[in-house]
Order: structure tokens, then C-alpha cells, then sequence
């Protein structure tokens, strides 16, 4: 039975590693999300890995390495989460291609960090 | 116990680059340019430069024009001369090399990402099922 629903992230080197080793985290998060984004501030994965690898690539600090995270999390929890609205699922807007995204509130981080597995992709 | 994770667990990708001011860039088409296609390919990224360059709308920084080299019919790199890599002026670069896939020869990788080939089919759609209530339920039926 398939639980759980794989979620891909791209960003450089150092976030990847702090986000994998210490979790969410919405300072830093609110460090680096300088510039207006689709939904807001919130942290943004893909269901397509190929699609995270183009964002770690324009990531801010990818000249300096960008890499790709998985994160594992339950359908139930997802769903959970899309409810309370502390996540979305859309289309990516402004970008050359058609794919979805999820969007997670900077409030759900905490559940997040509970729940869900984050892993080298 | 939660594993700690170094740089060697990560999969790391690098943007070519001779120093902090050049970041060249590679190109795999689907099919060879034609000696025309290579010079509209050549042209877009010279009216790219053009467009930042002298609009300063979209951030500048920007040394020089970019440089494009086919090393191949298929197979073409460009190179940018500046000072960072942020700014807005990446979707508009993305939104042409995008028209150029879709209405003259196709990307088929980019720095060896696929997401500008217009043949590649969205791996997001299989997924999307588990968002699907009635999937969802008929899935967890089916394997319980």
C-alpha cells in the first residue's frame, strides 16, 4: 500500500544539509525568500524531481552547489495539511513548463518536522 | 536516531564556471540546427543581452555580450560575463529559450535538465492521483 507521497525540493548545498540535519525552519527560510514568491512565504517542493534540479539551479547560492531533498510524508498527513489550508497544490506559474507544485505555510513547519522524512535525494 | 548528513550523502550539481564573474551553460537540442536555426538560437541570446543590458529592468550586471559556441549541431553552449547570479532576468531568459523550444527545435536538456523539452511528459500527473479522493480510497481498498 502506498502511504506516502515523495516530495522533491531544490536549493543549494547549505540549506539542503541544514533542512536534512535540523528541519524547517521559517528564519531562515525568511532569510533567503527575499524576492516575491507564487503563494508567499512558505517553502515549496515538487512532485517532479527533474523540476526541483531546475530550482536548486537558480537558487541564490547555487554557484556555490545545488543539490535536490526528498521529503517523504504520509497521504493522511497531506491531506491533513491541504485542509487546514497550511498547504496548496497549483501549477507552477512563470516558469517555462508545466508542472505542480505543494506549497507549505511557514506554520506548518512544526508538523512538518514531526512527521515528515527528509532524505538525500 | 535521526541520521546527521554531510556533503557526501548529497547528489551536487555545479554551474560551470572559470571564476565568479563567467557561468557557462550547456545546451542538447533533440535534433541538428540547421545553419539558420544555430544563428536564431545565437540571436535570441545576443537580443536577451540587449534587452537586460540596456533596459536595466530586470537587474543588470552584465559585462559583456554572452558568448555561443556550437560545439555540434545539437550541442551548443553559451557563456554570461557578470557579476552574480540573482536577479529577475532569469524567467526572462528561461520564457525565451522556452519559445524557442516550442516553436523552433526542442531543448532537450538544459545544464542536463529535461524541463524545456516539449516532448517530455509532466511526471507530476501519476502523482497527482493521490490527491484524488476516489483514488485514494480505492487504492487503500485495493491494498488492504
Amino acid at each position: 500500500m502506498k502511504e506516502r507521497l515523495k516530495l522533491y525540493h531544490g536549493t543549494d548545498v547549505d540549506s539542503a544539509l541544514d533542512i536534512l540535519n535540523n528541519g524547517l525552519n521559517t528564519e531562515k527560510l525568511l532569510v533567503l525568500q527575499t524576492q516575491p514568491v507564487q503563494l508567499g512565504t512558505g517553502w515549496y517542493s515538487a512532485f517532479d524531481a527533474d523540476v526541483a534540479w531546475f530550482f536548486a539551479s537558480i537558487a541564490p547560492r547555487a554557484i556555490l552547489g545545488y543539490t535536490v531533498i526528498e521529503m517523504s510524508l504520509h497521504i493522511a498527513k497531506l491531506e491533513h495539511l491541504l485542509a487546514a489550508e497550511l498547504a496548496l497544490q497549483n501549477t507552477i506559474a512563470n516558469v517555462p513548463f508545466i508542472a505542480k507544485q505543494v506549497w507549505f505555510s511557514v506554520n506548518s513547519f512544526e508538523f512538518l518536522n514531526e512527521h515528515a522524512e527528509f532524505r538525500p535525494y | 536516531m535521526k541520521p546527521k548528513y554531510t556533503r557526501n550523502d548529497l547528489t551536487i550539481r555545479h554551474h560551470q564556471t572559470d571564476d565568479n564573474m563567467t557561468n557557462t551553460h550547456k545546451v542538447v537540442f533533440n535534433r541538428p540546427l540547421s545553419f539558420r536555426e544555430q544563428q536564431q538560437f545565437t540571436r535570441l541570446l545576443i537580443s536577451f543581452y540587449d534587452v537586460v543590458h540596456f533596459s536595466r529592468r530586470f537587474g543588470n550586471g552584465f559585462f559583456a555580450e554572452p558568448s555561443i559556441t556550437f560545439m555540434t549541431p545539437e550541442q551548443a553552449s553559451y557563456t554570461f560575463y557578470r557579476q552574480n547570479m540573482g536577479g529577475d532576468w532569469k524567467e526572462l531568459l528561461f520564457a525565451m529559450l522556452a519559445t524557442f523550444s516550442s516553436e523552433v527545435v526542442g531543448i532537450a536538456q538544459h545544464d542536463g535538465n529535461p524541463v524545456f523539452d516539449p516532448t517530455r511528459i509532466p511526471k507530476n500527473s501519476p502523482l497527482e492521483k493521490y490527491f484524488d479522493k476516489e483514488f485514494l480510497t480505492d487504492a487503500l481498498t485495493t491494498n488492504n
